[in-house]
């Protein structure tokens, strides 16, 4: 690692004056006992868009499963809205606020997209529903079709209007553009934008194209091998390409 | 005509209890992944309750019981009472096993079902006063004519209640939050937790439900199909072919299914009375539909059952692989030889009896534990080669050890047949599948009078050069020379079984077990992999089922019967399922071994041996996975290793840690299938 | 560039539901070759590979040494020379390192059962095939461990190692370097080398782009299931199309 204009490292934190919604302090997980990410430190505030970048293997995942309770850290922890992620059960976690779309987009295949939206929604009232919908009208014809005949656009907004229905003060999206093409995530990303606005609600977007996703994201980080190689500003980003090419190529 | 109509309604009440019972087991898999093959066994339990309570007013509990009053108990409240305890027991079976049992292997699962079957059996057996032989009537007794057929009207009733549980519990699934949410657990448990549901609570309420539907439609049937607590237990059978029919997620077509199997066996002993029927038939057909209707739906129907989305599966039990280590084995062989010479009568035929009992779990632990593939069938193969061992010694005079030799082989053959299953369905389907195969060759070969003479199989004794080998001689029980024959047998298969599993076959075998795909992958040809462990469990079962014959001097249908098998895999867990230490355990602990002959005759609480022996094995499926053979060698291999600590070697590998919580994904980052 | 092709592929198209995951896809490595296939995640790289050894049903033909592979079972297109790794290892638990690699030599069947009960305990030649393997991939000291005791990224190599025993003369690997550190990774390069110079056909899958760039001798290219372009390593990079197939586009715009 030689030199960068912009910050990097586990110090990386850009510190904000909105309060931290989701807090990362040193972690370090994996899976075997083999640390996928080691010493990590991200924080995101209230209605941030963070991008997480990085190639296959960077430690993206790992990160977002720690987050919501799926994998136990081996060290370090994650709060999340204000109470430690360790010992609680993921359903837990779920209903306090967190609502992770996982790379496989979650959505359950053999229940129509009404069930699906039936559960996000649990006990709240219909006007959510209706809300959601707005955000993407062209639900609203397959309400009755099950998901597993939907295209794989019409699936991954699904899973968003899924994540989204019981208002979530923390959204964590893995690989939105997995198997889409970019013309469709282009289509969903600026609602998730505008709900970041008008909500307050922390996003952390993990994401193998780059400018998909910097081009929403107030900030970025790049993990390489489970670490931080590169963190800043996403406009700052989005000017150097060389940087995030040579991050992501491992060749920092 | 009208006759045959009446026997398609007559078959309706057990039909109903089939359809059920598969009903249930439909929607416990879709909650759990779990194949409940004591779904059966909860329902009988409530029976017997209401039995007991229309008897003389008391409520029987599992240790102890209640009087509810001097008078016999009112219909109503003695079905709600029963309904209750069924509910308990599929409450305390989520609870106590299965939830801790969530992540656990298949092996694990099925084994801790079929403990569970196996011990409420026991139990109903030792609480009861099972002379009853009827069961008081709680529907209407009047019938009422059907195109000239004579229908009694619960009959009808019963199949209306078998629907209308069916259509209730598919509005369920359908309909209700929590069923959509069970529905959703079942595709993608780890999505559903991220949706903020919690699977085990959602079981929880299956578990329930299923537990009082079984057994509401067992106790309106009972009056109709009887009491006895084996049939009952053994209903899971049909139950469950009509479930793999429904493909495990349709209870519409499980309900369906399940009438139309009671209906058709009924048929089926119409038919058996009529002159026309073939002789070879006249029994056991009825009990060989469900083998049939399970091998339609795995294979004819096509298309894989869809498995449970969880999210990883722990590891099976670890292995010990059999080192040949001089001392033990020579310790072992001289104790054993010891225990022939030094006993006499009941004691040493419970000492070959135990050898054999060895032998045979050799064979589960060669298929299930080496292999990976779980067989319920072992008692059949054995049993196989015992009825051929009586044709081949009285019809043919083959003499011995050819005639075992022949008959293990026919044994064998057999194995590979039933194996072949294997090749499309694994872990709890294949444990159907083998236990399907099991009962049809039980009712349709054992217990059939065609080809059993009623009067039992006798088996010629064996001679060598002369020599007569019979066990009995006199008045001498077991002779030493008997005995020693089936020592010398069983050594040698151990010492060869233990030359495979170290040698490049087990290695091989346990390759396919851990991995199918890296297995194929690495030039492994999986499926003739699978077809080799049938084949040589099914000779060493062969074999054990030979010697069983020369030392009973003759066979009858009791002698090889499904659930003694059940017992065998269940000694064989106990024991430790994955190895040869592990067989020998099972052997001394089996039914008419060592232990057994200990708790009958020094004892006397022989009559508990069933239970003990179920007990036991939940107890290891939930605590100790590797079983008594695996943890006491494990504690050895830990001392050992301190007194010689410049050996090198495998460290000893305890059992595996226990999986934490529900909250690990051992799924590696990222591995997108593109 | 060596001449003499050994492995081949023609028309390869997978189809799940109404997906194109791979879609018409030709690619070729010689004998001592390494060939590269790069693309983003969900581009189709590890469904050619599945397709390639026979785990997931293609139209089109997968030839060895002139052999046509295709229709074959894995277990047999592995017998006549092709041998693949997968990405999470997938190793056998239950087996020491050097047992995982024996497995692939001495492979079970009824004449290995009765040479396990009555013959010699393990032929001399097999052990041999094995340490060598190992001794490439720098494991000798673990040959008596169990997986489950080693790294993922030794887990990996391992798995590698697998692959290459039991007369294999083309190697597909699927991402063999994403349980590596740099410095390991560099190392695994230049093994990979080492192994193709033997005479080999090499194919690697990898998101470490330093290591694909720098080993291969050709690379393709692969978006949306369709090889999009090829060529050697120093054309690759600085292709636009990849660019903007790797990184998304408005990067390379």
């Amino acid at each position: 690692m030689t030199d960068q204009p912009a910050t990097t490292g586990p110090a990386a934190t850009v510190t904000t004056e909105r309060r931290p919604a989701l807090e990362i302090t040193g972690l370090t997980a994996g899976y075997n006992g083999v640390p996928a990410v080691r010493d990590l430190s991200i924080s995101v505030a209230e209605g941030e868009v963070l991008a997480l970048l990085g190639p296959n293997g960077a430690g993206k995942t790992t990160t977002l499963l720690a987050a919501v309770g799926l994998l136990p850290a081996m060290r370090g922890g994650v709060v999340a809205l204000g109470t430690p992620v360790r010992g609680r059960r993921v359903e837990k976690i779920a209903r306090a606020g967190v609502s992770l779309v996982p790379d496989n987009r979650g959505v359950f295949q053999r229940l129509t997209v009404a069930e699906n939206l039936r559960l996000a929604s649990g006990r709240r009232a219909r006007a959510d529903l209706a809300g959601t919908l707005d955000l993407f009208p062209q639900l609203r014809p397959l309400l009755g079709r099950r998901c597993g005949l939907l295209s794989g656009g019409e699936q991954q907004m699904v899973a968003l209007a899924k994540a989204l229905l019981p208002r979530p003060r923390v959204l964590l999206i893995d690989e939105m553009s997995l198997g889409l093409a970019p013309i469709v995530v282009q289509g969903l990303l600026p609602a998730v934008r505008s709900l970041a606005d008008e909500r307050r609600m922390a996003v952390v977007l993990v994401e193998q194209h780059l400018d998909i996703a910097l081009s929403i994201a107030d900030r970025a980080v790049v993990l390489h091998h489970g670490q931080v190689a590169l963190a800043g500003p996403a406009a700052q980003l989005r000017e150097r390409r060389d940087l995030m090419e040579a991050a992501y190529f491992g060749r920092l | 005509m009208a006759q045959f109509l009446q026997f398609v309604f007559l078959g309706l009440s057990a039909g109903a209890v089939y359809a059920v019972l598969a009903s249930s087991l439909v929607a416990v898999h879709m909650a759990t992944g779990v194949v409940n093959f004591a779904q059966g066994s909860t329902a009988l339990w409530a029976v017997w309750t209401v039995a007991a309570l229309r008897t003389d007013g008391t409520l029987v509990l599992p240790v102890g019981s209640v009087s509810l009053g001097p008078e016999p108990l009112a219909a109503a409240p003695s079905v709600a009472i029963g309904v209750a305890t069924a509910v308990a027991w599929a409450l305390l079976a989520h609870l106590l096993m299965f939830r801790p049992l969530r992540r656990a292997p298949s092996l694990a699962q099925v084994v801790a079902s079929v403990g569970l079957m196996i011990f409420l059996q026991a139990l109903v057996t030792l609480r009861f006063d099972i002379t009853i032989s009827m069961a008081q009537p709680i529907l209407p007794a009047s019938d009422v004519t059907l195109a000239g057929a004579h229908v009694d009207v619960s009959d009808l009733i019963l199949a209306g209640t078998a629907i209308v549980i069916a259509v209730a519990l598919w509005a369920y699934f359908r309909f209700t939050r929590p069923g959509i949410a069970t529905r959703a657990a079942a595709e993608d448990e780890r999505a559903a937790r991220l949706t903020g549901l919690a699977p085990d609570r959602l079981a929880a309420v299956v578990w329930a439900l299923t537990g009082a539907l079984s057994g509401l439609v067992a106790v309106l049937a009972a009056p109709t199909v009887g009491l006895d607590p084996t049939t009952y237990t053994f209903y899971v059978v049909p139950a469950l072919a009509a479930a793999l029919l429904g493909r495990l997620v349709s209870v519409g077509l499980a309900c369906a299914a399940g009438l139309v199997l009671g209906s058709f066996q009924s048929v089926i002993l119409w038919g058996s009375s009529k002159t026309w029927w073939p002789g070879w038939a006249q029994a056991g057909l009825g009990d060989a539909v469900p083998f049939v209707v399970v091998i339609v739906a795995l294979f004819l129907l096509g298309g894989r059952i869809p498995a449970r989305g969880d999210a990883a599966e722990t590891r099976l039990p670890a292995v010990t692989i059999p080192r040949p280590r001089l001392v033990p084995a020579a310790l072992l062989i001289g104790a054993a030889t010891a225990a022939t010479l030094l006993t006499s009568g009941i004691w040493r035929f419970a000492v070959v009896t135990s050898a054999i009992l060895a032998l045979l779990a050799l064979s589960q632990v060669l298929l299930t534990g080496y292999l990976g593939q779980i067989s319920l069938a072992t008692m059949a193969f054995a049993g196989t080669a015992g009825f051929a061992l009586s044709k081949l010694t009285v019809s043919a005079h083959v003499p011995f050890p050819l005639s075992i030799l022949l008959a293990a082989l026919l044994a064998t053959a057999l194995g590979v047949v039933v194996g072949i299953p294997a090749l499309r369905v694994r872990g709890a389907q294949l444990a159907v599948v083998t236990l399907a195969a099991g009962i049809a060759v039980q009712s349709f070969v054992f217990s059939n009078p065609a080809l059993t003479p009623f009067e039992g199989n006798r088996i010629r004794d064996p001679s060598l050069f002369g020599w007569s080998l019979a066990v009995r001689s006199g008045t001498t029980l077991t002779t030493a020379r008997f005995a020693l024959t089936v020592l010398v047998i069983v050594t040698i298969l151990t010492l060869a079984v233990a030359r495979l599993m170290s040698g490049r076959t087990g290695q091989g075998f346990l390759a396919v077990r851990s991995n199918e795909r890296a297995a194929a992958a690495a030039g492994i040809n999986v499926a003739a992999t699978k077809l080799l462990g049938f084949g040589l469990s099914a000779f060493l079962g062969g074999t054990g089922g030979c010697l069983i014959g020369y030392s009973r001097g003759q066979l009858s249908d009791g002698s090889f019967t499904v659930l003694a098998g059940l017992t065998l895999l269940a000694m064989a867990y106990v024991g430790g399922i994955t190895s040869v230490g592990g067989a020998v355990v099972a052997g001394l602990i089996g039914p008419l071994g060592v232990l057994h002959t200990f708790l009958t005759r020094t004892l006397d609480v022989g009559d508990y041996y069933q239970l003990i022996a179920a007990g036991g094995l939940l107890l290891t499926v939930v605590l100790n996975p590797r079983g008594i053979a695996g943890a006491t060698g494990g504690q050895l291999r830990v001392v050992l290793a301190r007194y010689r600590p410049g050996r090198r070697g495998r460290a000893p590998s305890g059992p595996p840690p226990p999986v934490e919580a529900a909250d690990v994904a051992t799924t590696p980052e990222p591995s997108h299938a593109n | 560039m060596p001449t003499d092709e050994l492995f081949a592929t023609h028309a390869l198209t997978v189809r799940y539901g109404g997906v194109l995951a791979n879609d018409d896809v030709c690619l070729t490595a010689a004998c001592g070759e390494i060939v590269g296939l790069i693309g983003s995640n969900g581009a189709g790289k590890t469904t050619f590979v599945d397709a390639v050894s026979g785990f997931t049903r293609s139209d089109g033909a997968v030839s060895l040494a002139g052999r046509r592979l295709d229709g074959e079972p894995p277990h047999r297109r592995r017998a006549a020379g092709l041998a693949r790794t997968w990405q999470a290892g997938e190793l056998f638990a239950d087996l020491t390192v050097a047992q995982n690699l024996s497995v692939a030599v001495h492979r079970p069947g009824w004449r290995t059962a009765l040479g396990d009960v009555f013959g010699a305990r393990r032929p001399p030649d097999a052990a041999g095939d094995v340490e060598r393997a190992l001794a490439v991939l720098g494991l000798a000291d673990a040959a008596g461990r169990l997986p489950g005791e080693l790294t993922l990224g030794q887990q990996k190599l391992v798995g590698v190692a697998r692959a290459l025993v039991g007369g294999t003369t083309m190697l597909l690997l699927d991402e063999p370097a994403a349980g590596l550190d740099t410095r390991e990774s560099a190392e695994f390069g230049g093994e990979l080398r080492r192994i193709a110079d033997t005479g080999l056909g090499v194919l690697l899958i990898d998101h470490d782009m330093t290591l694909v760039l720098d080993v291969c001798d050709r690379v393709y290219v692969m978006d949306f299931g369709a090889v999009i372009t090829s060529g050697p390593p120093e054309r690759i990079r600085d292709d636009p199309a990849v660019l903007a197939a790797y990184l998304g586009s408005a990067v390379a715009q």
